[in-house]
C-alpha cells in the first residue's frame, strides 16, 4: 500500500487494551494495530494478563487507567464490573503496574493512547499513572492538538489527527452514491447528564416539527461500556447510524473538545454528525475541521432547522476523505518519529 | 364484553384518573392527537378514561369532553368506588375494545407521532410490555429526570425503573392475572412477574412522552410502606437470591421498528 514504510527489519509494536471498562476504547486499540499492519509492522494486541515476553520496539497502551484498572480488578464481567464501580472500590493498582514495569524492560519506546479532552478527570488518571510507570510520551487521537492545555510540560506530548485507515475510508466512500431513505431522523447518544436531557427535552418539543419527534434519543446511566452492557456497542452504534440523518451530540464536559471517534463513526455510516457546544464553553478559535457542523447551543435550534441535510452530507465525507490516510500519519508521527 | 381472544389488533389510550381534573385536558388532548396519527396510519385506536370515583371536577369535565370528542374514540367509565390504581388498569384492560393497551397517566402526555413505532415493536416483538423514554418535567416544564431510560437488567429485582407509562399486550397481562391489587407498587410487580415467567419487556429507544411532577406526588420511594414492599417483593421473586445468577430471556432487549433487536 501507498503508505508503507520500508525497514530492514519490520518494526514489533505491543498494544495493550484493557478487555474490559470502554468497548470502545478496546477497538481503537484493534484499529491501530489494523493501520500499523498495513505499514508492515508486526504487531500484538494483548491484555495485561496475556502479556507474553517478548522484546518490542513500542509498547502502546490504550488509556493506561483502564487497563491497570481492569487487570487490579481482575477482568470482572459486565455485571461485577458496574458493581465494582457503582461501589467507588478503588483496587490496588500496583501488581499492573508490575505487569507494565515488565513490558518496559522488553519495549524500547512506549507511550500512552488516548481520545480524551485533557482537561477532565479521564486524562488527569492517565497522566497520573503514566509518571507512576514511568511512561512520559502521550499520543492524543483526535481533531484538534491539545498541546496548549497540558500543564506538565515533562511529558511528551504527539498529536495524531484521527482519520481514516484505507479500508474505513474505502467503505466510506461507498456511502457517496447513497440514497437510501433513512428513516430516523436524528440520534441523540451518551450517557445520562442534566445538561444532556434538557438538551433532548428541547430537541424533541422545539425541533419536534422540523427534525420530527421520533429521534433515537438514547441516555443510559454511565456504566462500563461492554459490549453486553447497556450502551450500544459499535456494531449496534453503526447498524443506527446507517438509518439515521443527523447524529447529534453534546459533551458531557464544559470543555471545548471534538469527539474525533463521532465523526468517525458517522462517516462510517454515511450520515451527518452535529456537535452542539455547550452554552457555558464555547467553540474555540482554534482550527479544527468541520467548524460547520459545530453549533452552539444558544442558537442551534436556528441552525438545525435550516440545514440541508444531502449537501452537509456530501461535504462532510469529501473533507473526511481529503485528510490524509491514518496510516501515514501514524508513520509520520510514531514510527518516524520514535524508531 | 368481548371474548379477550377475538379483541382486534389496534390501541387502546388508558387514562386512569383520580382527581385529576387540572391536567386532563393535557393527557386526553395528547392522546386523542395520538389516536388521530394512529387513524392516519391504519391502526384502529379509542381513548378510555377510567375516573377512580374522583371527589373533584372531573366528572362534569370527563363528561364534557366524551360529548364532544366521542365520534374521536374519547369513551369514559366511571368507577362507582375509589379502587385504586391496580384495579382501576384492571378495568382498562377488561373494557378496552383493542388488544393492545397504553397506559398514559392523568399527569402524563403523550407524543402522538412517536406511538406508532411502539405499536409497531410490540407486534413485531410479540412483548407482554414495550416502553420507551419518559421525560420527567417540573409543573414549570424544566426537566428534572429521565424515566424509562434502559432496558431490562437484574438490577430491576433491586429497584424499580421502569413506569407504567408503557404499551401492554392485555393478552398477556391478563393471563398473568392483570396487576396485582393487594400488593402496592403494581407496575413494578407486574415488571417483574413478566421477567420471571420468561415474557418480554422491550425497551425502544424513542421518547413515548413527558410525566409532570407535582406536589404530593405518590412516588415515595422512602416511605415506610415501599420499604416493607421491597422485602415481601424479594420475598416473592428472590428469596434464594438466585435471580441474578439466571439470565433472564428479556435481559437487554432493546428495539427498534426499522433497524430490529439493537
Amino acid at each position: 500500500m501507498s503508505t508503507l514504510i520500508p525497514y530492514k527489519d519490520a518494526p514489533r509494536i505491543l498494544i495493550v487494551v484493557s478487555g474490559g471498562a470502554n468497548y470502545f476504547h478496546n477497538a481503537i486499540g484493534e484499529r491501530l494495530a489494523e493501520a500499523f499492519r498495513n505499514l508492515g509492522c508486526h504487531v500484538d494486541v494483548r491484555l495485561l494478563k496475556t502479556y507474553q515476553p517478548a522484546e518490542y520496539d513500542l509498547a502502546l497502551y490504550v488509556n493506561l487507567y483502564e487497563v491497570a484498572f481492569v487487570h487490579a480488578a481482575g477482568y470482572p464481567d459486565a455485571a461485577r464490573t458496574e458493581r465494582i464501580i457503582q461501589s467507588g472500590y478503588q483496587p490496588n493498582l500496583s501488581e499492573a503496574l508490575q505487569t507494565v514495569a515488565a513490558i518496559q524492560q522488553h519495549a524500547k519506546h512506549s507511550g500512552v493512547v488516548l481520545l480524551e479532552c485533557v482537561q477532565t478527570e479521564w486524562f488527569a488518571r492517565n497522566h497520573h499513572l503514566a509518571r507512576t510507570a514511568g511512561i512520559h510520551t502521550f499520543y492524543d487521537l483526535g481533531f484538534h492538538s491539545q498541546a496548549h492545555l497540558l500543564r506538565d510540560h515533562s511529558i511528551t506530548y504527539r498529536f495524531i489527527p484521527n482519520t481514516l485507515t484505507e479500508r474505513e475510508r474505502q467503505k466510506a466512500l461507498a456511502y457517496q452514491a447513497d440514497q437510501r431513505e433513512r428513516t430516523i431522523p436524528w440520534a441523540f447518544i451518551g450517557h445520562m447528564t442534566p445538561q444532556r436531557l434538557h438538551f433532548a427535552q428541547k430537541l424533541i418539543q422545539r425541533l419536534g416539527t422540523r427534525l420530527g419527534t421520533q429521534g433515537v434519543f438514547y441516555l443510559p446511566n454511565l456504566r462500563p461500556i461492554l459490549s453486553d452492557g447497556p450502551h450500544f456497542n459499535q456494531a449496534q452504534l453503526r447498524r443506527l447510524l446507517q438509518n439515521t440523518r443527523y447524529y447529534i451530540w453534546t459533551a458531557h464536559h464544559s470543555y471545548f473538545y471534538v469527539e474525533s471517534e463521532r465523526f468517525r463513526d458517522a462517516v462510517l455510516a454515511g450520515c451527518v454528525p452535529i456537535k452542539v457546544q455547550r452554552r457555558d464553553s464555547s467553540i474555540e478559535a482554534v482550527d479544527v475541521p468541520f467548524k460547520y457542523l459545530m453549533l452552539d447551543e444558544s442558537d442551534f435550534e436556528e441552525h438545525l432547522q435550516v440545514l440541508d441535510y444531502e449537501r452537509l452530507r456530501q461535504r462532510f465525507l469529501k473533507d473526511y476523505l481529503a485528510m490524509p490516510p491514518f496510516e501515514t500519519l501514524l508513520a509520520e508521527e510514531i514510527l518516524k518519529q520514535q524508531l | 364484553m368481548t371474548n379477550l381472544r377475538e379483541r382486534p389488533h389496534g390501541v387502546t389510550i388508558a387514562i386512569p384518573n383520580w382527581n385529576h381534573e387540572y391536567l386532563l385536558g393535557r393527557s386526553v388532548g395528547s392522546a386523542l392527537r395520538a389516536a388521530s396519527e394512529l387513524h392516519k396510519r391504519g391502526i384502529s385506536s379509542e381513548v378510555l378514561v377510567i375516573d377512580d370515583h374522583s371527589k373533584d371536577g372531573s366528572l362534569t369535565l370527563l363528561r364534557q369532553l366524551e360529548a364532544l370528542y366521542f365520534q374521536h374514540g374519547l369513551r369514559v367509565y366511571l368507577e362507582a368506588h375509589n379502587d385504586g390504581p391496580a384495579e382501576t388498569r384492571n378495568v382498562a384492560l377488561r373494557l378496552a375494545r383493542y388488544r393492545y393497551i397504553l397506559f398514559l397517566d392523568a399527569d402524563n402526555e403523550l407524543l402522538p407521532e412517536n406511538v406508532h413505532l411502539f405499536y409497531k415493536s410490540i407486534r413485531e416483538t410479540q412483548a407482554a410490555l414495550v416502553y420507551g423514554n419518559v421525560i420527567v418535567l417540573s409543573a414549570e416544564g424544566r426537566t428534572e429526570k429521565l424515566y424509562n431510560s434502559e432496558s431490562v437488567q437484574d438490577r430491576l429485582f433491586d429497584a424499580n425503573y421502569i413506569d407504567t407509562f408503557g404499551l401492554v399486550d392485555s393478552l398477556q397481562i391478563l393471563e398473568l392475572g392483570g396487576y396485582v391489587t393487594s400488593a402496592g407498587l403494581e407496575d413494578w410487580f407486574l415488571d417483574m412477574q413478566l421477567c420471571a415467567s420468561g415474557r418480554l419487556v422491550v425497551f425502544v429507544p424513542i421518547a413515548i412522552g413527558f410525566y409532570y411532577m407535582l406536589p404530593n406526588s405518590m412516588v415515595l420511594e422512602n416511605s415506610p410502606e415501599h420499604v416493607r414492599m421491597e422485602k415481601r417483593f424479594r420475598r416473592i421473586f428472590d428469596q434464594l437470591n438466585l435471580r441474578k445468577g439466571n439470565l433472564m430471556r428479556t435481559r437487554h432487549l432493546r428495539y427498534h421498528p426499522d433497524l430490529g433487536f439493537i
